[in-house]
This record gives structure tokens, sequence and C-alpha cells, in this order.
């Protein structure tokens, strides 16, 4: 009797426990999705945002290896620090409020012989104390990128000659050779792409400064405190453009590194937005009254790497039958569709549709043809054995399949396109390794035969460096170099470097779309998607041009500027 | 007694250079410090091998090893491989936040438990003993993640709009309000709650099941029986007879739980995003950042050494009959 009193209780408590929960699954509903930006008429000054972080920066150097975590550009320096050139919503070079105007042949920017850029710095660009942004600074930065011990890289900053700083207001960067890349140097898409104060430091080593603070701001936002718990930014009044003084009078970056943790932060109106990375069902959750989100494709895209020299992807025409038996489509259509309806197949041979107009297409005409599949394997000798495998010479095409372990988007992407391959007679096994034993260790020595990752495509469309016949990984060369996939087309190799040295835009594409074609024709890996991007907010509390940078490489709050209480 | 605490110390050190090389060789065999640099297509090999050369990675792995080695002992815990920032800053901020959120739970759980413990065995099969038992079963069935998230919903979410309060009672990520600077304590006791009721939840309920176990034996015992028939109030009996002998075992858990909360809470620390060793860890392990990482082992090692000296001389202070030699 007493027992089933307790149990008619411990019932009742489960019944308020499951209400509860989907209660809680199922609350607000009021939410929208994406729907451009929030342009709010006229905007309120002051106030005070939090915003969610989902990674945390270790420190603060843009020089040293710091640099490297995206988060500290997101959170800190693309605020506080001044650079040279940038880039548009749409990946597009372009002058920085540092510049007059962004240097060209027509306006005598960039002459070749020898190869020079110009740039004109604007008179009114000041630091926060009011003392004046010289071509002094940029050489400082020059020295100290390339004196600094930890430099993250010296890539390009090695091909300038000399900066000449006999103006003020005008840097002369002389190069030793053409450098095609100039526009992610001191700026663009480069983790080190700043420019330091030279007043602020006595030394071009600047290795043990810039920690935990920045003792200047050259940008909209200045930095008033930075730990492990939040970064603060408040509002920098000494901004020269005007119309780029921050509206909010500070906002706080809190780390939210928990995906879960970050969705709850927004959810209770702890952070008003959040820039967290996309995975399955993550719009459904921001369907909550209030909450907005915008997304886009970004400049991270995610292909199948093929080890070319591992059997059987050492075969351009096993590599050519894989390709049509990967069901790409039906990826994007279960997997990423429900969240991001925009999401398309990626056809582009190492570039991403949102980052200029790099992208070829030229893997389009590969689909899901377990016809084309049969012919090709068939045509070259490969036989189905009784289990429905293809074999050749005694050798299956049993495929060991790596990824990053406990990415889901990954692994049922893996899970879906193993089952498709099987249907055309390809076996995947599935192996997945934590992401340091992937991209330490097997993709470095190319102990895989076939990986998904993810790799950025920059603005500047050289892919020297990951697809380039002198990059591949060996032991004589250290196993450095990025060229894991091993793939060694002299052609497309001189393409690439001719590419690199073609300023040019119309010049150099008509070369980017040879490499594509050569791409295409070797298939020495598969692209599978341009991975979307996404910016959420509180659509009741902020106002502005809030998501117009969602896709954007310098992640959603680039223009926070502009963002205001409501 | 000194003799034994003396010895116990001197067979630590081996305990902990053991400890330490094995830390090293699996970090040096299964992480890399530059891998997040390996696949940023801007770095070149040149560059690579620069920065590999700057940090010492182009040393042989013993070599590394001994250069730290070294450096340790002689009381030089160096600058981390990434940031340049003190090993020893980084560790001591870390470890006082775990001790802050670790020390409070601990101790909620060790009060409640303790009482929950007493009371259900005085009043063994009673309603409060039931639902003690229940209660205790649940808890240890949550997942600590789960139970945190749940939590964070319910003070955030819920509770401030069915109350319609203006911000939360206890607030549900981080350990000062966002934006604010200084030391205002009540604000860091808001922050604290919540990841402290989860480890106290999970304590509680073991502490409470030991409790019961061990006071259940002992009021069962002789000489608990002998002060009944001296006619001592059963209030004494149970708290100066029972209770000190109950507490034994319980003793020596909660000074190994002490310890072993020097290495952090990794579960409640992510989710709350509370800076403490747990996600220090993480963070390091993650990086390769063996010049954190090996102090980081060495410090917690030390921590639940000397916690089991504690738990053990406790032992002797509490049951007269044993005694070290």
């Amino acid at each position: 009797m007493l027992a089933s009193k307790y149990v008619r209780h411990l019932r009742l408590l489960a019944v308020v426990g499951v209400v509860a929960l989907v209660a809680a699954a199922c609350g607000g509903g009021g939410g929208t999705s994406s729907g451009g930006n929030n342009n709010a008429t006229a905007q309120k000054q002051g106030g005070k945002a939090v915003f969610a972080a989902e990674q945390w920066p270790e420190c603060l150097n843009p020089i040293t290896s710091c640099a490297n975590a995206s988060w500290l550009v997101y959170t800190a320096w693309e605020h506080v620090m001044p650079r040279l050139m940038q880039t548009d919503p749409k990946g597009n070079f372009v002058a920085s409020d540092l510049l007059v105007e962004a240097p060209t042949e027509q306006n005598g920017g960039i002459k070749t012989k020898p190869f020079t850029i110009t740039y004109k710095l604007r008179p009114e660009a000041v630091w926060d104390d009011g003392s004046q942004i010289t071509s002094e600074d940029v050489k400082f930065t020059w020295d100290a990128i390339m004196k600094t011990t930890g430099t993250i890289g010296t890539t390009g900053y090695d091909q300038i000659k000399t900066i000449d700083t006999s103006d003020p207001k005008t840097v002369v960067i002389t190069f030793k050779d053409v450098y095609s890349d100039w526009q992610d140097l001191f700026g663009g898409n480069n983790a080190n792409g700043v420019i330091l104060k030279k007043a602020a430091f006595s030394s071009p080593n600047v290795a043990k400064e810039m920690q935990t603070s920045y003792g200047f701001s050259g940008g909209p936002w200045k930095l008033q405190s930075y730990s492990q718990q939040q970064t603060v930014l408040v509002r920098n009044d000494k901004y020269w453009v005007k119309d780029h003084i921050p509206l909010l009078d500070q906002v706080t970056f809190v780390p939210r590194t928990d995906q879960s943790t970050e969705m709850n932060s927004l959810l209770t109106g702890e952070a008003l937005a959040a820039y967290p990375q996309p995975s399955r069902g993550i719009t459904k959750q921001l369907k909550a009254p209030g909450i907005k989100y915008e997304s886009g494709t970004g400049s991270t895209f995610e292909g199948l790497w093929m080890n070319n020299d591992a059997f059987p992807f050492n075969d351009k025409t096993a590599r050519e039958a894989f390709a049509y038996a990967m069901d790409r489509q039906g990826v994007i259509d279960a997997i990423y569709k429900p969240d991001f309806p925009e999401a398309q197949v990626l056809n582009c041979a190492g570039w991403s549709p949102a980052v200029s107009d790099w992208c070829g297409n030229d893997f389009s005409d590969i689909s899901y043809q377990p016809d084309k599949v049969k012919s090709l394997l068939e045509g070259s000798g490969w036989t189905k054995g009784g289990d429905g495998i293809y074999a050749k010479g005694g050798k299956r095409f049993s495929v060991e399949f790596n990824t990053t372990a406990g990415n889901k988007l990954r692994e049922d992407t893996q899970a879906l396109l193993k089952e498709k391959a099987k249907a055309a007679g390809i076996e995947l096994v599935i192996k997945d390794l934590p992401a340091t034993q992937l991209f330490e260790d097997r993709l470095p020595k190319r102990e895989f035969t076939l990986a998904e990752y993810a790799q950025v495509a920059s603005p500047d469309p050289s892919v020297t460096a990951i697809l380039g016949a002198d990059q591949i990984p060996s032991a004589a060369n250290g196993n450095s170099g990025q060229n894991f996939l091993g793939w060694k087309n002299a052609q497309a190799t001189a393409l690439m470097k001719e590419s690199d040295k073609t300023i040019d835009h119309a010049q150099r594409r008509d070369l980017i779309m040879q490499i594509n074609k050569i791409e295409r024709q070797d298939v020495p890996w598969l692209p599978l998607i341009a991975k979307p991007l996404i910016l959420t907010w509180h659509d009741d509390r902020l106002a502005g041009p809030v998501g117009e940078y969602a896709a954007s490489s310098y992640s959603g709050f680039f223009n926070m500027y502009d963002w205001s209480l409501k | 007694m000194l003799r034994f605490i003396v010895r116990r110390a001197l067979i630590s050190i081996p305990l902990l250079l053991v400890a330490s090389v094995l830390v090293f060789t699996v970090m040096h065999l299964t992480t890399d410090p530059t891998a997040g640099l390996r696949v940023n297509p801007r770095i070149s090999a040149a560059d690579m091998q620069r920065y590999r050369h700057d940090l010492g990675l182009d040393k042989s792995g013993p070599a590394q090893y001994f250069a730290w080695l070294g450096n340790f002992v002689q009381g030089k815990w160096g600058t981390s491989l990434f940031t340049n920032i003190s090993v020893s800053a980084q560790i001591r901020e870390a470890l006082v936040n775990s001790m802050v959120l670790g020390v409070t739970g601990f101790a909620i759980a060790l009060l409640l438990g303790v009482t929950i413990g007493v009371i259900a065995a005085v009043r063994q099969y009673s309603v409060f003993d039931y639902l003690a038992t229940s209660g205790a079963f649940v808890a240890l069935s949550i997942p600590v993640f789960w139970f945190a998230l749940i939590l964070q919903l319910l003070f955030g979410l819920y509770l401030v709009r069915w109350l319609h309060l203006p911000e939360p009672i206890f607030f549900t990520a981080g350990m000062v309000q966002p934006g604010s600077q200084g030391f205002e304590l009540v604000d860091r006791l808001r922050h604290l709650a919540l990841p402290a009721i989860v480890l106290a939840v999970q304590l509680l309920a073991v502490y409470s099941r030991y409790m019961r176990a061990s006071m259940l034996e002992v009021l069962n015992s002789d000489y608990l029986r002998t002060a009944r028939a001296k006619g001592l109030r059963e209030r004494r009996v149970i708290v100066h007879h029972g209770m000190r002998n109950a507490l034994i075992p319980i003793t020596t858990q909660a000074a190994i739980d002490l310890g072993g909360l020097a290495g952090g809470l990794i579960a409640t620390e992510a989710i709350f995003q509370w800076p403490g060793m747990g996600a220090l860890f993480v963070r390091v392990m993650g990086d390769g950042d063996y010049a954190i990482a090996l102090p980081w082992v060495m410090l917690t090692m030390a921590f639940v050494i000397v916690f089991n000296l504690v738990a053990d001389i406790l032992y002797a202070v509490l049951d007269p009959r044993i005694r070290y030699a």
C-alpha cells in the first residue's frame, strides 16, 4: 500500500518532468529563420551587449601562434587593429578604412618593374591617443613579423625588399619579385594581417608582448580587458570614420565553448548574439521568441580527399569511379538542407562560390551514377565479387574512410555515403580518429586512403600550398607541406606558379579556370560542400545590419560597430 | 607517525617522476603543438621549421623532457608553448577557481550527505529513508552534463519567465557578470551556485549512502547497546558514540575526493564555463602544450598523494586502535 503510494508520486514526478522537458524542447516557436538585415531607421546610441564566443583565444598576440585562433580575430584584433586591405561580405578585397583607396595599376598604386605597391593612408587616421597612423607603423609591423620569436608566418612578408617611409602617409612596399597575394599582407585574410603601433614597443621582437592586452587601438573599438572569462571592448571615440564609431558603449564577449551552453546563453538572453558552428538541428533550437538567424555559404569547404599514391586511388579511373559512387546530393538533401535550405553540392576544385569568382563548377557533371561506376571500373578490368564489391588483381575496392571523431555532421555524411557506395560496388570502412591524430599524424605522414576534412578558401586564389607538386609531405622534408593527396600534376603545378605571379584579375582567373579543369580530369579529390555559417541574435533586443557579415571570413561580428540596442 | 609521513613523501617522488614521463611520452606521441599551424595554408614549410626550432620542438623527446625537468626542479615552470604566458600563473588561477567550486560543492555535499545518511539510518524504512534512498539513486544516475543543462534552462529561462524576474536568481555560466570589473561577492556566489549544486548532488548521493550504511552497522553494535543501557540519551548515543565511528569510512572517501578536486571537474567546468583545472587540462592536452600539462599532472598528483596521506592520518585520529609505524 505504502509502496504503491510512492509509485504514484514518482509517476506524477516523472510526468511533470517529461512535460517540463517537452515544454523546454518546444518552447517559444515565435522565432524567425533567416530573413535579411534588420534595418532600423533610427538607432539608439549607448548601452552594453554581451555576445557568446564558441572558442576562446588563449592569448592576444597577432604576430605569434596566438593568431592561429580564428576567435582571436573575431573577438579582438579585427575590431581593434587597423589593416591595409580587407574583404567585403562577398569575399572581395577592398580598401580598409585606413586607406584613401585600394592600389590599382590605374591609380599608380601597383607597378610591376620592380613590383611595388603604394598605399595612401588617410590623413585623418589616428591611434586612440590621437597620434597619427603612419608608414613607420607599417614598416615596424613588417620588422615584427620577420623578427619575432615564434612568429606565425613570414610567407609573403619575406618577399618584401623594402618599405619606404619617407612620407608618413604613404607606404611604398617594394617586393623582390611579383607577389600576387600582396592584398593579404598587413590585412586581408592573413592571421597576422594587422598594423602595430610602433611607439607602443621597444623592440620588433614582440614575442612577450600583447599576451593579454593591447596598449593601443586603431580600430572602431578599444580593448578594455581580456581574461579567460571575458573580453571587453569599448568604443574608440577617436576613430576617424564617423559612420563606423560604435553605437554601443561596450561589447563583452564571453566564452561559451560548449555549444549547448552557448545556445542556453542565447535562449536565456544572457548573450544577445552568437556565431555557432553549424550542427544538425541547430536552426530548430533557434526557433524561439525573439531569436533570429542569418546563414550563408562560407569560405570553408568540405571535401573527400584521396591519397593518390594509395590503392585504389593511385589509379585515375578508380578515382573517377569513386566520385560517381558518392551521393553528394543525397548528403546535402538529408543532412544540410533541413537546417540550411540554400545548401548546395560544391563543384569548385579548391575554391568557394562565396569567395570572389574563382569557382569553375567543373565537378558539376559528377553525381551519384552507379551505372557510370560500373562502366568505368569494368572497362578497366575490375570485376564484381560475390559480395557485390568490385575487385582487381585480387584486391577489393575497399577503402578506409577517416574523419574527425565526434563530428556529428561528418559521421552522418560517412554513414550515408557508405550505404550508397556499397550499392555501387565500393566498400567504405569507416574509421574515425581524434582530430589531433588525423591532422598531426596520419595526413602529414600520408598514412590514409580517404579522409573527409575542410579547407579554407581565401580571396587570393592560390592553391599551391595544398595542391602543388612540390608541397607533398614526406620524410625527406620533415613531413612539411600540405599536399596530403600527393597529387603531382606538372601542368597544374606550373599553372599554379604562374597564377601566383599574375596580378591582373582576368588573366589570373583564366589560369585558375585551367587548374579547375585539370583537377576535374584527374579527380585527385572530390569537393563536397562549402560549409554554411550562421549568426544568430536577439532580434527583439539588437538593431542594425546584424547578419550582414554572417558568411564573411571575419565572422558575423565584424560590423558590430553598426549594431545598437532596441 | 612522522616516519610514516616522511616515508610516504619519499615514495611519492618516483611516482611523480613516472607520471610525468608517462604524460610527456603520451603527449609526445599523440599530439603536436604545431598541428594547428600545419593545416594553415599560409604557413610555409620553412615557417614550420623555424617555429619548431624557436619552441625547441626540433630536439629529441628525451632532450625536451630533461630540459623541462631540469627547470621544473629549480622552480622554473616557464611559459606556455603557445602563449608565452607564465605556466605558474595559469595553473594558480585555474587551481583557485577549481578549489572554490570544488570545496563549496564538497562542503555542501558532506554536510547534507552526513546528515541525510544519519537520519536515514536512524529512521530506517521510514518515508524519509525511502525518499533519501530514491533521491540518491536518481542523483547517481543523472548524467552530469544533462543535469547541468537542465539547471541552466530552469534558472536562466523558465524561472525568470514564470516568476517575471528581471534576471536569473542564479547565473547560468561563467564566474562573473559579463562586462563587470572587480570582485563582487554576491555576484560570484550567484555564478557559483549552479555548478556547486551539480557537484554537490553527485557527491551528496555517495556520502549519504556511505553514511547510512556505516551508521546502520554502528547502530547495531554492542558498544552502542551498552551506551544505551547506561542510560545515555539517544541523541548523545548517536552523535557522540555512533557518528564518530560511522564517520571513519566517509572520512577516507571524502579526503580522497577532496584531493581529486584539484584536477578539476571536466564536464561541470565545461558546461558552466568555469575556468578551472579541468578546463585547463582539456585545453592544453588538445594543444599538445606539455609545458603546462606536465606541471598540471605533478600538482594534481601531489594533491592526491597529500590527501590520501591526510585520510590515513584522520583514520588514526578517529580510530585510536590504528597506529602507523
